[in-house]
């Protein structure tokens, strides 16, 4: 059954205030001025007749206002509903918070808060979501030595301890502790959680005995003895990815080795590591588009592994061409101040006689004015390759081009039964084509003649007939595309870059320029993380994960995965695999549970239940309304008659 | 102010020029010999002398009073009671009911001294006989039908000492003063009419039993006709009635309840022959009389 419960009790008084609707009632009616009135029998008969009538409305009234009343009072006393749980044994009603208050617990975070005040914040969260019934204790730091002297505290009582506490420099001795804790749970068993930095689980020299109760290490684990690889970038070119790194040691020192492996390729760096410094690695390999590094450093009795995975990221290349005498200068790229500084595109520039020397990957763009340099052996050549060819123009050539499209594709020029005037719409338009400023209802346009089936070009004429406007549309499979751009004087206000820019951008990659499997697996992945990364993380993922449409991931493909999880930038909550050897090695008698802080918080706020105090204020807004429109005050309601 | 110039300013000019050249004419046949305006049945009946006047071209010689006439040299005119052939009697409603005064400028007593004043100037300026009945739970005062103008001085002055006090009896009030008319004539009832509806319909119809003709001046002030107030109040009973709790919402309902009550008398004397005139006091009296009048001269 779910449980309710009020966050501020006392407030609860302030349901006296629902009395006031009826003391205002009666200490109102002795104010009634009194008035002489020549007979009072037809006002008595009025009075039985309305009487009657009115009872309910004033009843009704009073409720309501008394309802809005104590909804307010119940809304003050914040009332939480907590949602209905499974049948809890004994064991699980009592849990032991033990605190590691060591001095490593004031390391700051990446936030600039300390994993001590995050750790009680996360167990202030966890206390006040436990039912009422569940018996609590708090054992912190400097109280581990006192053996015998645990015992149960009222949950609001280690709320207000908990801000409080402060870190020591007491040694630790968390088997100790944690025996202290079973001792108190005894034999019903129970919960122990334990917020801490797990620095504690290298000293384990023998297992623990939980002695049947349930230990959830909630881990600040980044302050671990630990040496780590970042990626900084991967940039790609000429087939060589040059990987820059970024290793970190925290808690020691020493020699570090680290690998580059791209395909059946690898390369080998040592650097010497500074006791969290950290250190910058560019390392350069031939091989796939993606790859992993590895970090390994020895230490005083372990070895520390660390592996980060990437993902080369290519941008689409746009193939500018220019005359063979201009030497490199192109008027289009100059007017959509389209450099080699846009990082958006790989672009160059080529001369008509080089466009069979382009690969397939690349965008071939191509301006209306150069249409007569293109020789068609060549632009056949490049499309047959599966290349792509962006037409820009101000449309004045508009018949030329479409000609030379003609011919390059190979269609004959055919009637097309879908031909006409008929105006664009926002359904019977790419949108990618069209600019979101571009004023469509104003354009007219004629669908040629001369292309069939559905994948044709669209070649546009303003209605003004000044100018011919877009063509825009893809043909052979999305391989093919071209673009008239408009630059009528009507349309002045549109500039090359507002109008080519857009376009481009979505036609291009739309078309030449894909996403990586990898990128897209690592986005979805972001979305995913709490259902993917800890499986992936711990090697326990079997079988198939399926993201649905884009990429399929079976046992086989966990570095893939790893390697999509570092390109979109996350690391995995639990990094430290050498913490999760050793929580599997150092306990017995009962479960351990490694609980990542951001999800144990996000449980604890889950079960903390839910709060009606909106609800109650919106029911007493509501009610409040519903009075002003249907209980007019009296006597306004009667003068208008 | 004298008694005698406060009670001649009941008759203000402007009611009096409201008023004008119309006359009161009765309905039915009434009891009096003279042939003048109105129908007589009686011919030749002595009656006791009232006043001297001069003689006028046109008068009957026969009642030239000769006595005088040797001692002035002038001749004068005998005038009796029984010459005006229509005797009214204005029934006048003193109750406590009649004092008040709510959204007009004047309380009903108020008006209804100002209503009685200019009836009676008008019923003796046309020689009818007019006589004053002041009731409340019995007819306090009654002053004989007479014509005279010194008969209107002391109506009039009768008029301005009248003061609201008692209950309403209407019923019982009109019964007694049925008793004591003897001679047919009109009655002209000014009243709010604050009693039970039974009561007041008996005893109008006894009056009408006895061919008397009867005219109802049902006077209400403006918030008796809706009440108007937009707070709630306590409503006291000007007659000792009581006190009820009253709220805006009962507006409708007393209107609704008024009217029906107002539809009912207008009907039930309707068909009893009586004419029954409902006036606000926030109309002028004088203009509302004179309307009045206009309908009652066009009905005959």
């Amino acid at each position: 059954m779910p449980s309710l419960s009020f966050l501020h009790p006392f407030n609860l008084l302030l349901l006296g205030l629902t009395l006031l609707p009826p003391l205002l009632h009666l200490t109102k009616q002795k104010r009634y001025r009194i008035q002489l009135f020549p007979d009072i029998r037809l006002i008595r008969k009025t009075e039985e007749e309305s009487r009657r009538r009115f009872r309910l409305r004033d009843i009704l009234l009073l409720i309501l206002r008394m309802t809005a009343l104590a909804s307010l009072a119940l809304a003050a006393a914040a009332p939480t509903i907590y949602p209905a749980k499974a049948p809890q044994g004994e064991g699980e009603k009592r849990t032991v918070i033990l605190m590691d208050v060591g001095y490593p617990m004031d390391t700051t975070l990446n936030d600039g808060e300390s994993k001590l005040e995050l750790a009680k914040e996360l167990v202030v969260q966890f206390i006040s979501a436990l039912p009422p019934q569940t018996k609590t204790a708090l054992l912190s730091h400097p109280r581990l030595a006192e053996v015998g002297g645990l015992s149960w505290q009222e949950a609001y009582t280690l709320q207000n301890i908990l801000p409080h506490l402060k870190s020591s420099p007491q040694p630790e001795d968390f088997p100790l502790a944690i025996a202290e804790c079973v001792r108190l749970l005894g034999e019903e068993g129970g919960r122990i959680i334990c917020p801490s930095d797990g620095r504690w689980l290298y000293e384990i020299d023998t297992p623990v005995d939980l002695g049947g109760c349930n230990l959830d290490l909630v881990l600040f684990n980044q302050s671990q003895p630990d040496a780590s690889l970042r990626l900084l970038s991967v940039d790609a070119g000429e087939g060589i990815l040059t990987v820059s790194l970024q290793a970190y040691a925290r808690g020691m020192g020493g020699s570090a080795l680290i690998t580059v492996h791209s395909g059946k390729n690898e390369v080998q760096k040592r650097v010497e590591l500074t006791d969290e410094v950290p250190q910058e690695v560019v390392l350069s390999i031939a091989g796939e588009d993606w790859g992993y590094a590895e970090l390994t450093m020895e230490g005083d009795s372990l070895t520390w592994n660390n592996t980060v995975y990437f993902v080369a990221h290519r941008p689409p290349k746009v193939a500018l061409l220019v005359p063979a005498y201009s030497e490199g200068y192109n008027p289009l790229a100059r007017s959509l101040d389209l450099g080699e500084q846009d990082h958006r595109y790989q672009v160059t520039y080529i001369s008509p006689h080089e466009i069979t020397s382009l690969g397939p990957d690349t965008c071939l763009v191509i301006d209306e004015a150069m249409l007569s340099d293109v020789g068609l052996e060549e632009l056949r050549g490049f499309l047959s390759t599966g290349g792509s060819i962006l037409l820009a123009g101000d449309g004045l050539l508009q018949d030329k081009a479409e000609k030379l499209l003609i011919e390059a594709l190979g269609v004959a020029p055919t009637a097309s039964p879908k031909s006409g005037q008929f105006n664009i719409t926002a359904t019977g338009t790419n949108p990618n084509l069209i600019p979101p400023d571009f004023p469509l209802e104003e354009v007219q346009v004629t669908v040629s003649p001369h292309w069939q089936g559905p994948e044709r070009v669209v070649l546009a004429r303003l209605s003004d007939g000044s100018a011919a406007v877009v063509g825009g549309g893809c043909l052979l499979g999305g391989k093919m595309a071209a673009i008239l751009i408009p630059l009528s004087r009507s349309y002045s206000n549109l500039t090359t870059s507002m109008v080519f820019l857009p376009l481009m951008d979505s036609l291009v990659k739309g078309i030449c320029w894909q996403p990586t499997p990898h990128l897209q697996l690592g986005q979805q992945l972001v979305e995913r993380k709490a259902e993917l990364l800890l499986p992936l993380v711990n090697g326990e993922m079997t079988g198939t994960i399926e993201l649905p449409g884009i990429y399929h991931l079976s046992g086989g493909g966990e570095k893939e995965a790893l390697a999509a999880v570092n390109v979109a930038g996350i690391n995995p909550p639990i990094g430290n695999e050498q913490a999760l050897k050793l929580v599997a090695g150092g306990f017995e008698g009962g479960e351990v549970k490694i609980e990542d802080p951001a999800e144990f918080s996000k449980k604890s706020r889950t079960a903390r239940g839910y709060s009606l105090t909106a609800v109650l204020i919106c029911l007493a807004l509501a009610l409040l309304i519903a009075e002003t429109l249907f209980f007019p005050p009296l006597g306004s309601g009667y003068s208008r008659g | 102010m004298t008694e005698k110039n406060k009670a001649f300013a009941l008759l203000d000019p402007e009611t009096l020029s409201a008023i004008g050249q119309l006359d009161i004419l009765a309905r039915q046949v009434v009891e009096g010999y003279f042939a003048g305006m109105h129908r007589s049945p009686f011919k030749g009946f002595s009656v006791e002398f009232a006043e001297h006047r001069s003689y006028q071209k046109g008068d009957d010689i026969r009642y030239i009073d000769w006595k005088l006439w040797a001692k002035r040299d002038r001749y004068h005119i005998k005038e009796f009671e029984a010459e005006t052939c229509l005797s009214a009697i204005l029934a006048f409603d003193a109750s406590n009911s009649m004092g008040f005064k709510g959204l007009s400028k004047i309380s009903k007593l108020q008006y209804a001294v100002q209503l009685s004043a200019a009836l009676a100037y008008l019923l003796i300026r046309q020689r009818d006989a007019v006589g004053l009945a002041v009731m409340d739970t019995a007819v306090r005062t009654l002053m004989p039908p007479r014509s005279t103008t010194r008969h209107l001085h002391h109506l009039l002055v009768e008029l301005t000492r009248i003061r609201p006090a008692m209950c309403t009896d209407l019923g019982k009030s009109l019964m007694s003063l049925g008793e004591r008319l003897t001679r047919r004539g009109l009655l002209i009832l000014i009243s709010d009419l604050w009693d039970e509806l039974s009561s007041i319909i008996s005893g109008l119809r006894a009056f009408r039993e006895k061919k008397h003709e009867v005219i109802v001046f049902h006077l209400l002030d403006p918030l008796e006709m809706d009440i108007s107030l937009n707070r709630p109040v306590i409503i006291e009973d000007m007659e000792g009635g009581g006190k009820l709790p009253w709220t805006p919402r009962q507006r409708e309902a007393y209107r609704r309840n008024l009217e029906q009550r107002l539809d009912t008398l207008d009907k039930t004397l309707g068909e009893m022959g009586a004419d029954y005139v409902v006036l606000t006091t926030d109309q002028h009296h004088g203009k509302s009389l004179a309307a009045y009048l206009a309908k009652r001269k066009r009905l005959w």
